[in-house]
C-alpha cells in the first residue's frame, strides 16, 4: 500500500472535464504517429513507392468512411452510458456478478451487431456504466469469435454449415474462460485505464 | 460499408428516442461525451489507419495460405492462429483466404484456429481500433487474458470431430 500521494492523476470524475490540447495529443497519439511513420517507411523500403501510395490511398477512403460511423458509434455508446444506471449495472455485469455476468456479457457482445466502430463505444459505456474487466473481456471476446450477425452474412455462406457448427461448438466456453482469466489477471493490477476512465483491481 | 453505417444509424436512432423521451437531459449530455470522446480518438485515427494499412500491403495474403498448406498437427494449429491475427480486412476478405487454406491442405482443427486467431488477435484491429478507443493497456490485458484461445478452439475442433464423428468439410472446397 502507498501511502505517499504521488500520483499526480485526478481523480476520475475530475478527469472526464479535462480537455486541453495538451492532453488530446497524448502518448498515445504520438504512438500511432511514430507507429504510422515506421510502418510507411518499410512498406517504401520493402514494396517500393507505388505500394505506399495504394496503402495511403486505402487509408484516406478508409478515414473517410469510418470517420461518420465512429461519430455514430461514439454518441450510441454515450447513449448507453446515460442511460446505464451504475446502481443497476455494477450488480449485473460488475466484479462480482459471477458466471452470470459473463453469461450476460457473452451474450450481448454475440448479439451485437456491426464493427468495431459500434462494439468498442458501447462496450467503453459499459466499462464506464460499472462492468468490470471479465464482463469487457468476455463481451468482446464473444462479438469477435460468436458476432452472429457474421456468421448469418458471411460464415455459413462462404464456409459452410458443417464447418461453422464445429467452430462454434468449439468455441462457446471461449468467451467466459477470457472473461474469467481477466478477472483473475486484474487481482495483480491495482489500476487499469481504459480510454478515459479506471477501472479498479486488486483483491475484491 | 454502407450496409454497417444503416445498421448503426438504424440502432442508434431508436434509443436516442427512448433516452430523449425519458430525460430530456440525456441528448445534450449524450452529445457532449461524443464531443469529447471525438476530439480524442480522431486525433489518434488518420495515423493509426495509415499504420494499419500499411502493415496491411506488408503482409502477402496469399504467402499466408501457401506456407501454411502443408502443415498439420498441433504446429499448423499454433502458425494458424498467429497467421489468422495477422490477416488484416475483414470477412470479405478473410472467409475467402480461409478457403484458399483449406483448399492448399489444411485440416479443419487449423483453419478454425486461423479464423479464431483473426477473430481474437486482430492485429489490424488493434492498430486501428482497439488502441484508439480503450487503450494499450486495456489492449495488453485483454491479450494476456485471450492468447490461448485460437489454439484452444483448433484443438476442440479436432477433438469433438473425431469424438462424435462430426464432418469439418468447407461447403466451397
Amino acid at each position: 500500500m502507498m501511502t505517499e500521494a504521488s500520483q499526480p492523476q485526478p481523480q476520475p470524475e475530475h478527469n472526464r472535464s479535462a480537455d486541453a490540447p495538451s492532453r488530446v495529443f497524448d502518448g498515445t497519439a504520438w504512438f500511432f504517429v511514430l507507429l504510422a511513420i515506421a510502418s510507411a517507411l518499410l512498406l517504401l523500403w520493402l514494396r517500393g513507392a507505388e505500394a505506399l501510395l495504394r496503402a495511403l490511398a486505402q487509408s484516406a477512403t478508409l478515414l473517410m468512411a469510418v470517420a461518420p460511423m465512429i461519430v455514430v458509434g461514439l454518441f450510441l455508446g454515450s447513449l448507453v452510458k446515460e442511460l446505464s444506471d451504475r446502481q443497476r449495472i455494477a450488480p449485473v455485469l460488475g466484479a462480482t456478478s459471477g458466471w452470470k455476468g459473463l453469461t450476460l456479457a457473452t451474450v450481448l457482445g454475440a448479439a451485437t451487431p456491426s464493427g468495431p466502430f459500434a462494439a468498442f463505444p458501447i462496450v467503453y459505456a459499459l466499462a464506464l456504466a460499472g462492468a468490470d474487466i471479465g464482463a469487457v473481456v468476455a463481451y468482446l471476446t464473444a462479438w469477435s469469435i460468436l458476432g452472429i450477425q457474421r456468421l448469418l452474412i458471411w460464415e455459413i455462406p462462404l464456409l459452410g454449415p458443417d464447418f461453422v457448427t464445429l467452430r462454434i461448438l468449439a468455441s462457446l466456453p471461449l468467451p467466459l474462460v477470457s472473461g474469467l482469466v481477466a478477472r483473475q489477471l486484474m487481482r495483480f493490477v491495482p489500476e487499469l485505464p481504459i480510454g478515459r476512465a479506471r477501472v479498479t483491481g486488486g483483491e475484491e | 460499408m454502407l450496409a454497417s453505417f444503416l445498421i448503426l444509424v438504424a440502432v442508434t436512432v431508436p434509443i436516442a428516442v427512448y433516452a430523449w423521451r425519458k430525460d430530456h437531459e440525456n441528448l445534450p449530455r449524450a452529445a457532449h461525451f461524443t464531443r469529447q470522446e471525438v476530439v480524442r480518438i480522431i486525433v489518434r485515427l488518420p495515423f493509426a489507419l495509415i499504420a494499419a494499412s500499411c502493415i496491411a500491403e506488408l503482409v502477402p495474403q496469399r504467402a499466408i495460405a501457401a506456407v501454411l498448406g502443408a502443415e498439420a498437427g498441433l504446429t499448423g494449429i499454433v502458425a494458424a492462429s498467429v497467421l489468422g491475427g495477422l490477416m488484416p480486412g475483414g470477412p470479405i476478405v478473410s472467409f475467402p483466404i480461409a478457403i484458399v487454406f483449406a483448399q492448399q491442405g489444411a485440416g479443419g482443427p487449423q483453419v478454425v484456429a486461423l479464423i479464431t486467431g483473426w477473430s481474437v488477435y486482430a492485429l489490424h484491429r488493434v492498430v486501428a481500433y482497439e488502441g484508439p478507443i480503450m487503450g494499450w493497456p486495456f489492449v495488453g490485458l485483454r491479450m494476456a487474458a485471450s492468447w490461448f484461445l485460437p489454439p484452444a478452439a483448433g484443438l476442440i475442433a479436432g477433438m469433438l470431430a473425431s469424438a462424435f464423428g462430426l464432418s469439418i468439410n468447407i461447403a466451397a472446397q
